[in-house]
């Protein structure tokens, strides 16, 4: 095994005990069952040694690594490790006691079974049309936007398109499915639509 | 889909609460989405695989030792030569390596694949000497492969299908986030001894913030790949009056005029000493489109014996004389060249050679499948909070909790049986799958009484 692989080792080692560490102070912040609150010092002040572990693990990794291949193996790690330690302080025993009071806890919500009106009944159509057809087209066209007259070389410019494309419509696209009303969200997205495309089409000509 | 209730407001309040927006979005997005998203996310952890599996469908016996450039000119001439429709492209993928997303058995193995005018394929183990053996046949994880990338659709919808799944995908983080007010005081909850609601949304949350480092990573990647022809045809349109090989160009390097003159295949000797710079590093696949023409463009990967970068090396460019045309810059050109070869890396999981000599990229792919089966049972586990959430109001739904347990059993039941067919009977892996895959449902609405949902 080379010096190298064992930095490897070491780093995952601390990526490991950043966990159980926050973990640990976890248990002591909100208690076992992450309802009853015994904060006798503030969250942030528990969470700091783990996270100062992390990121040593990140820093180790760098060691043999390039930033990029450091702190994507330590963030990836991080999580698969964060999910073995969930998994292992889980509790999956199904006591009928515990079962029934859990059963109580999820209360039906008073006229929830009422029929919803037709307004009710378009909303989420009107959201989905905002969130895909519109969010997308906008997207595109501010990504082409910034393939033509972005900063750097083509190439730049173009990946910076590419990246931008799915996070302008992820975005836009949130924005317009979580929209209250509807309505109000498409007289926001359109003006943004047009004045996204009328430029590019202004630029074909 | 967080089952903790939030104060949402009763009906006819003024506005919900900013959380409770966010919810109903996400629940609206991922029930809209889940089926596609459960296929994607599923096919992805099992094609990460990839290469690996095409060992075991059928191996390709080792070479001792890495073949000579000769041996490697050798086998090449070899498959252009082999009858068939006209060859579109050649390629050798070298011992200790092979280019993303392409079948191959990792350290010990030399193949050479050929491209047919056809649209078909051909692949074969070679020897040291560079003889060309008996053509592998490995159906599945072509398809495997086929299935997360485009959804075995031909043409460019399956692919675009496939980006759209991506950016939903990063949506649902998004409102999810937002949704989830309690995401680090929640960190560590995982309560499957209760009622079956708070277990699914259990389930759902923990898998969502720990894994939220590679879900980003993986849906911003793949929609950058699966949206990237959209986004290069409206870039065409828009500045290179429809010209599709403009912006192409800016990132597959420079062109070789198109020439169908005969031409022999320069020599791997002469291409080698063209990258003499690139020290530390050991041919790990050569690809030639238009071979056997005075047209014929050259790709040569060099990859670098520990690699650092998520990148595992750099790609060189040469004329069909043999004439260098530059590097393809994924490790020394500008950002956006590095970047864009760092995607590809990171959502193929296909860096970690750096691991350890040792170790190879196993462990990695190891991390990637188990993320991302974590990634697929998302939309099963938010799919389980919303019918158990509408049962408790006294709406569920039946009929289509039947269809979807069909679904959700019927895909990975479709993967192994196409697979079992493909090798017990040699079946077409794509009819049996989309058979089976589509029969569950049905099946599952139709004969499924028990099926129905359990009380919380």
């Amino acid at each position: 095994m080379l010096i190298a692989d064992v930095w490897l080792l070491v780093a995952t080692g601390a990526l490991l005990a950043g966990v159980v560490v926050w973990r640990r102070a976890w248990s002591r912040h909100w208690g076992r069952g992450g309802g009853a609150v015994a904060a006798f010092r503030p969250a942030w002040a528990g969470a700091l040694p783990g996270g100062g572990l992390l990121l040593l693990g990140a820093v180790l990794f760098h060691r043999g690594l390039a930033w990029d291949q450091a702190l994507t193996r330590a963030l990836f790690l991080a999580g698969g490790l964060g999910l073995i330690v969930v998994m292992a302080g889980g509790r999956y025993r199904r006591a009928p006691g515990r079962r029934a009071a859990r059963s109580r806890a999820v209360a039906v919500r008073p006229g929830s079974a009422t029929r919803p009106g037709w307004r009710e009944r378009l909303a989420p159509v009107a959201r989905l049309l905002l969130a895909g057809p519109v969010a997308g087209a906008a997207a595109l066209a501010g990504a082409a936007l910034l393939a033509a007259h972005g900063p750097g070389d083509a190439a730049d410019r173009l990946i910076s398109a590419g990246l931008a494309a799915p996070l302008l419509w992820a975005g836009l696209g949130s924005w317009g499915v979580c929209a209250h009303r509807p309505g109000r969200a498409a007289l926001g997205l359109l003006p943004l639509l047009a004045a996204l495309v009328v430029p590019l089409v202004w630029g074909m000509r | 889909m967080t089952g903790h209730e939030t104060p949402g407001g009763t009906p006819g309040a003024a506005r919900p609460s900013r959380v409770r927006l966010a919810l109903d979005g996400h629940s609206l997005l991922g029930v809209g989405l889940a089926a596609l998203l459960y296929l994607v996310c599923l096919s992805g952890a099992v094609a990460v695989f990839a290469d690996d599996i095409a060992g075991w469908e059928d191996r390709a016996p080792p070479v001792s030792a890495p073949p000579t450039p000769a041996a490697i000119d050798h086998a090449l001439a070899a498959a252009l030569r082999q009858p068939g429709a006209t060859p579109v492209a050649l390629m050798a993928m070298l011992p200790e390596g092979g280019p993303e997303g392409e079948p191959g058995d990792g350290a010990g193995t030399f193949l050479v694949k050929r491209y047919d005018a056809d649209g078909g394929a051909a692949i074969w183990s070679a020897d040291g000497d560079g003889v060309l053996g008996r053509t592998l046949v490995r159906p599945w994880s072509v398809f495997i492969a086929d299935l997360h990338i485009s959804l075995t659709a031909s043409g460019l919808w399956g692919r675009l299908v496939v980006g759209v799944a991506g950016v939903a995908l990063l949506a649902l983080l998004l409102t999810g986030i937002l949704a989830h007010p309690r995401i680090f005081r929640d960190a560590f909850v995982l309560r499957l001894d209760g009622a079956r609601r708070l277990g699914w949304a259990d389930i759902h949350n923990r898998l969502a913030v720990w894994g939220l480092p590679f879900h980003l990573a993986l849906a911003l990647t793949g929609a950058l790949l699966g949206l990237g022809s959209l986004l290069m045809m409206v870039v065409a349109l828009t500045l290179y009056g429809g010209d599709m090989a403009r912006p192409y160009a800016d990132l597959a390097g420079p062109a070789v005029a198109a020439d169908p003159a005969p031409a022999p295949l320069p020599s791997v000797a002469v291409l080698l000493a063209g990258v003499a710079g690139a020290a530390d590093a050991h041919p790990a696949m050569l690809y030639i489109e238009q071979p056997g023409t005075r047209g014929q463009r050259l790709t040569l990967e060099m990859r670098a014996a520990r690699p650092t970068h998520l990148v595992p090396g750099e790609r060189y460019y040469f004329a069909g004389d043999g004439r260098p045309l530059g590097a393809a810059g994924l490790l020394t050109g500008g950002p956006g060249l590095r970047v864009y070869g760092a995607s590809v890396a990171l959502h193929c999981g296909t860096w970690g050679g750096a691991w350890g000599d040792s170790w190879g990229g196993l462990p990695v792919r190891v991390l990637y499948g188990a993320l991302g089966l974590g990634l697929a049972l998302l939309p099963v586990s938010g799919m389980g909070i919303w019918f158990h959430r509408r049962r408790d109001q006294g709406r569920p739904l039946p009929r289509l909790w039947r269809l979807w347990t069909g679904w959700l059993w019927g895909v990975p039941l479709a993967l192994v049986g196409s697979l079992a067919a493909a090798h017990g009977w040699g079946a077409s892996p794509l009819v049996s799958f989309w058979a089976v895959a589509g029969l569950a449902p049905l099946i599952a609405l139709i004969a499924g009484r028990r099926g129905d949902i359990r009380p919380s």
